[in-house]
């Protein structure tokens, strides 16, 4: 059987419901409501079944047919219903309960809005999320938001003020201004970026736009060119997006917002890479091409060792980002190890250092000059570059050595007096350099060398000036050359200070010339009274035991010619057999303080005293044992020697610091009044029959204040500066395939690279390699493959970045250590990181108003809709003008308009 | 194609084309280097209020406003793009602030409820009207009422017309808790019918026990079952879809004031977004 229909609806038998109604009568749920309901604030108001209506002079039932039409004992007497019923409970409608509902939730979320917004826990319960690791440790919202200090108020007042966009920027800078101009686009000065765009602009002029970036453009201009300022932080940068959020996540679409080049993708208009990486040459000279073509095949047949791949020499940083050059003992030392040691070099295997220089000592002897002792067999040409540096330092001495290179010192026959006193001044600076060094020690060539080149110098750069010469080297020459060089000098200077004139002295006229069979036939105590720098004492004097000696010398042997000209001739010296005439009276050699020699009769120039030859002193010595090795065979590992009357220093391995610190020297005094003792130095060091020859492969950079650079290291990437361009090798290793390097690096034969190390200007070159196109990388780094975000390849925040450190001071180490303590949080020392006013140029004196519009701020005009909470503030001031709807801005760092970011004081606490 | 097919796929068409012109111009803002989030969530907001004064309208039916379908079919389109921005909004990420998770839930509850409601309004009225008497809910407790008032009757007139207790007894133990309130919510949400069909397999296997007198009366007991079962079907069906609102109209109130929270902290630490 099917269902009655339960319904009708017409007027008789149908209820009239009233859903909207707050109140239903509590009988619905039995099936009997009453036809009334209950009233406005939910009370029954139904008493009986019906309420009757007056019939005539009586009343009449009134019942509604729905609930069963009239009754039939009808109304009472008085027209009162006479079927009463008892009140019911009215109920809230369904849709009362849903309104009642409503204000509740409503009431909920207002006190948990009151709670969360102006509670204690306001801060945590409002904090958007948790930062990246980098911020970990910041619990005080104050670190980075300039609004916070205050309160909820200020809060208010804060979201209804225009925004400031470099008020928290300047609060990210108390960690992070780790370099100048930080704000810039590209941390640039405006200066640069013009001249880069200037540059994009001319070199790709043929680039388009996707409509995107013109349509993004058009609808929403930026305010001003954002080269013209800074840019706040949070433009690019948002936290709060968890631990591992990337905060350096930037869509390529931004990027060009800025760029007046644009393009569709990389593979897509991306200009070309120019010379791009061969942007300098190399700071080894190394021709690749010619090594390839030429060198390699040809030292593999003299069965030398070289390279077959190209990780022989080049292999990854420790990061794998960048390849750089091997050692040179493993790249280059099988082949250029030999240069460096002289090995190939025709001369001497040495480095003249110091050297006596061959002179005319029968000019200098005609015409009155006393030059004291000079071996006649010294050989040098010219005076070392080294020992000119050295002598430099007396600026008397340097205006003499530049008189002195304008002459031919083996034939002064034509130099004018003034000539040949600066002559003789240079020959005793020189005589006064050994015997300086030998009686003071190394001291003097660091006092020597500040002066010369007027920087100072310490004492590492002093050792490996020196080369780290034993002294018996410096003793063993000076003696060897002169035979009484302490009193030789001690006379000189006496007398020098007595007044006379230096360089026209005239000494004592002694016969000092002795042959190189003479000398060598001397035996020790021959020696020994002029040979008192072998046993000087520490304040440089002669010690009494060579006092002692001399006396006894002086005793046995006979009285010297007073004369000068009862000297022997050099050639009667060579011509003796026997070593029976002494140079000089040991007396006045140990006692040169004390009476020194009587100059020569008025009028009879005095003849200078030659020092007999001693370049056979090593084969005399031989006598005494059966060989003896020669001197530069000697240092065939490296280090100094003597031979002849110059000092070598043979250059003992790659990077030796000798050659390495006096070629620093030299290319420092460039661009400095000591620049042509830097000159001849670097000729000297380079010259190709000089050992080292550092700079046949290190290539010489020429310095902004012209000063020389030599680059001792290969390309080091600096841990500190961050490149515009980042290429990661290791990564692309596994695409290379069988082409490996040669992949992206091909040769470009014929280019004229050596060429390049011509000049001093490292960017005037001519790569090795053919320059490198881009479409080679669009084969992979398309957005479907391996990726073309901006951000893959380049660096926004570009330049060195200053490392960040500690600046703990010391008297912290006496804080006993606190059990349990906690260490501070670096957010309270928001405020104390903030700069202070003084740092800030220029606009420190600028209204607070005026920061909101700070010309040069890049910063995009916000549209109408976002500018509602100001509209808002300022209708609510209209409305009650004499209210302030705006709180006291906080002190904000000032930015000047056309100024860097102020420089904040440093954190102790600050990280990178 | 009808008249309905025709304006659900203008609405469709149109609410797509603005769902792109809002993607676009979201991407747009975002490339000039502006933080797009200030400009969709402006735009959120004011979907947001367009969205609540439906409720507002409906209590003013007095004024010559917009018709109420139409304003819910404005509703439910705009509420879809809402959704959208709201993505666009939280960058399709979830929050993980206290603050924002709470503003995240109440928007995802309203939304949803939102949807919910919708699906229920174009699920269950065909369901509705395919079994049995459309009733008014406010009737129901009243007709549920009658109906047990009838079978009462019923069983009490069996007992004097075939002088045996069978259908009494069986009223008292089975029929009357079925009767006199609602029963089988879930299972007819869900379209099962077992608890009324077990009814009727008990009141077919009275029958046998039944003279003619008594099967007749049983009969009438039956239809009434099935009307009292359909009531319980109609009751189900129409409380839930009274019932979604309960979500979606309080926490919508609680989803305003919250937001309006949200702009504040955003404008007051936007940490110079621009």
């Amino acid at each position: 059987m099917s269902a009655p229909r339960l319904q009708n609806f017409d007027f008789r038998s149908s209820t009239y419901e009233r859903p909207s109604q707050t109140w239903v009568c509590g009988r619905s749920s039995t099936g009997c409501p009453c036809e009334r309901g209950p009233d406005q604030r939910g009370r029954c108001r139904t008493t009986t079944e019906c309420q009757p209506r007056r019939s005539g002079d009586g009343w009449a039932c009134n019942r509604p047919a729905a609930a069963g039409g009239a009754c039939s004992q009808g109304p009472l007497e008085d027209g009162r219903c006479c079927r009463t019923v008892p009140p019911c409970m009215p109920v809230r409608s369904l849709r009362s309960r849903r309104g009642l509902t409503t204000v509740w939730a409503t009431l909920l979320s207002l006190a948990a809005l009151f709670v969360i917004f102006g509670g204690s826990m306001n801060a945590q319960l409002l904090h958007p999320g948790p930062m990246i690791k980098g911020h970990a440790e910041i619990q005080n919202c104050a670190s980075c938001h300039v609004a916070f200090e205050g309160g909820p108020l200020h809060w208010l007042a804060a979201s209804l003020r225009p925004s400031d966009p470099l008020a928290d920027s300047s609060k990210c800078l108390a960690c992070h201004n780790k370099t100048k101009d930080a704000l810039n686009p590209h941390n640039l000065g405006k200066p640069k970026l013009d001249q880069l765009t200037e540059i994009a602009a001319t070199q790709h002029a043929d680039t388009s736009a996707p409509w995107t970036v013109d349509a993004s453009r058009f609808a929403f201009p930026l305010a001003r060119d954002a080269a013209d300022g800074p840019l706040a932080c949070a433009a690019c940068h948002e936290d709060h997006h968890g631990e591992w959020a990337n905060m350096m996540q930037v869509a390529n679409a931004r990027c060009q917002s800025c760029h007046t080049v644009t393009f569709e993708a990389f593979s897509s208009g991306h200009p070309g890479f120019g010379s791009y990486p061969y942007l300098r040459r190399t700071r080894i000279s190394f021709d690749h091409d010619s090594h390839n073509r030429k060198h390699f095949p040809e030292e593999a047949k003299k069965g030398t060792r070289v390279p077959e791949t190209c990780d022989t020499c080049h292999e990854p940083d420790s990061s794998g980002h960048l390849m750089v050059t091997t050692r040179f003992e493993q790249a280059c030392a099988s082949c250029h190890g030999k240069d460096i040691t002289g090995d190939t070099v025709a001369g001497v295997k040495g480095v003249p250092v110091i050297a006596l220089p061959e002179l005319d000592v029968d000019t200098i002897a005609e015409r009155g000059l006393w030059i004291g002792e000079w071996p006649e067999d010294a050989i040098a040409p010219k005076i070392s570059p080294f020992t000119k540096l050295l002598l430099a330092a007396d600026p008397t001495t340097a205006d003499d050595l530049k008189v002195v290179d304008e002459l031919d010192l083996l034939d002064l026959s034509d130099a004018n007096d003034g000539q040949l006193a600066a002559v003789g001044r240079v020959v005793w600076g020189i005589k006064e350099l050994l015997y300086d060094i030998a009686t003071s020690g190394m001291g003097i060539l660091q006092t020597r060398v500040e002066a010369s080149l007027n920087h100072s110098l310490d004492t590492d750069t002093v050792g490996r000036l020196i080369g780290h010469i034993p002294q018996d080297v410096i003793v063993a020459a000076a003696r060897v050359w002169f035979s009484r060089l302490s009193s030789d000098v001690v006379r000189f200077r006496s007398q020098k200070a007595a007044g006379v004139t230096p360089g026209v002295i005239h000494g004592d006229s002694g016969s000092d010339k002795l042959s190189d069979q003479q000398l060598l036939q001397l035996d020790d105590d021959q020696i020994d009274p002029g040979d008192e720098l072998l046993q000087l004492d520490e304040a440089g004097q002669p010690s009494g035991d060579v006092k002692v000696r001399a006396k006894k010398a002086a005793a046995a042997e006979p009285e010297p010619e007073a004369e000068p000209a009862a000297a022997p001739e050099p050639e009667a010296a060579e011509t003796a057999a026997e070593p029976a005439e002494p140079a000089e009276p040991a007396a006045e050699d140990t006692a040169g303080d004390e009476a020194p020699a009587e100059p020569a009769a008025a009028g009879e120039p005095p003849r200078p005293v030659a020092r007999p030859a001693t370049g056979d002193l090593a084969a005399a010595a031989a006598t005494d044992l059966e060989t003896i090795v020669d001197p530069e065979e000697w240092a065939e590992a490296g280090g100094w020697f003597r031979k002849d009357f110059t000092l070598y220093y043979r250059p003992v391995e790659h990077e030796d610091s000798f050659v390495r610190t006096w070629l620093d020297i030299g290319a420092n005094a460039f661009g400095t009044p000591a620049e042509h003792y830097g000159e001849a130095l670097f000729a000297m060091l380079n010259d190709k029959n000089t050992p080292g020859r550092c700079t046949k492969c290190h290539s010489v950079d020429r310095q902004p204040g012209g000063a020389l650079m030599v680059n001792w290291q290969p390309f080091q990437p600096k841990s500190t500066e961050v490149p515009f361009t980042n290429f990661v090798h290791d990564a692309h290793f596994s695409a290379l395939e069988d082409k490996g390097c040669v992949a992206c690096h091909q040769l470009s034969p014929g280019a004229k690279y050596q060429d390049s190390y011509q000049g001093q200007d490292p960017t005037k070159f001519v790569s090795n390699f053919a320059p490198m196109q881009r479409e080679l990388c669009a084969e992979c780094h398309v957005q479907s493959s391996a990726g073309d975000n901006c951000t893959m390849c380049h660096q926004y925040h570009i330049g060195d970045f200053t490392q960040a450190t500690m600046s703990t001071k010391m008297a912290a180490l006496d804080q006993p250590a606190t059990a349990g303590a906690a260490p501070a949080p670096a957010a309270p020392a928001a405020d104390a990181n903030a700069p202070p006013a003084a740092d800030v140029p220029a606009a420190a004196d600028a209204p607070a108003t005026a920061l909101p519009a700070a010309p040069g701020v890049a910063i995009a005009e916000a549209p109408w809709f976002e500018r509602l909470p100001q509209m808002l503030a300022s209708m609510l001031q209209w409305l009650a003008p004499g209210v302030s709807h705006e709180l006291e801005r906080p002190d904000l760092p000032q930015m000047a308009p056309d100024a860097a970011p102020p420089d904040p004081a440093p954190r102790a606490d600050a990280g990178s | 194609m009808n008249a309905f097919a025709q304006r659900r796929l203008r609405n469709l068409a149109l609410t797509g084309m603005s769902a792109g012109i809002l993607i676009a111009i979201n991407q747009l803002y975002d490339m000039s280097l502006r933080d797009a989030a200030f400009m969709n969530g402006w735009v959120l907001f004011a979907g947001m209020v367009f969205l609540s004064l439906f409720n507002l309208r409906k209590k003013l039916n007095v004024l010559p406003l917009v018709p109420a379908g139409a304003w819910l079919q404005m509703h439910i389109y705009v509420g879809g793009l809402c959704s959208l921005l709201f993505l666009l909004h939280s960058e399709f990420v979830l929050p993980n602030g206290t603050f924002e998770t709470i503003l995240w839930l109440l928007f995802v509850v309203v939304v949803v409820s939102g949807f919910t409601g919708l699906l229920l309004s174009r699920i269950l009225p065909p369901r509705m009207d395919a079994r049995g008497e459309r009733v008014i809910f406010e009737r129901i407790p009243f007709l549920r009422a009658q109906v047990a008032r009838q079978v009462q009757e019923l069983a009490m007139r069996s007992v004097q017309e075939t002088r045996a207790s069978t259908i009494a007894d069986f009223y008292v133990k089975e029929l009357a808790p079925y009767l006199y309130r609602p029963r089988n919510f879930l299972g007819n949400l869900v379209g099962s019918h077992r608890a009324e069909r077990r009814l009727h397999v008990a009141i077919q296997a009275l029958e046998r026990y039944l003279d003619e007198r008594g099967r007749a009366i049983l009969g009438e007991i039956d239809a009434l079952i099935t009307a009292k079962a359909n009531l319980d079907y109609q009751y189900a069906l129409q409380l839930v879809l009274k019932l979604w609102l309960f979500f979606h109209l309080p926490l919508n109130y609680s989803l305003m004031l919250f937001s309006v929270l949200h702009i504040v902290i955003v404008y007051a630490f936007s940490a110079g977004a621009p």
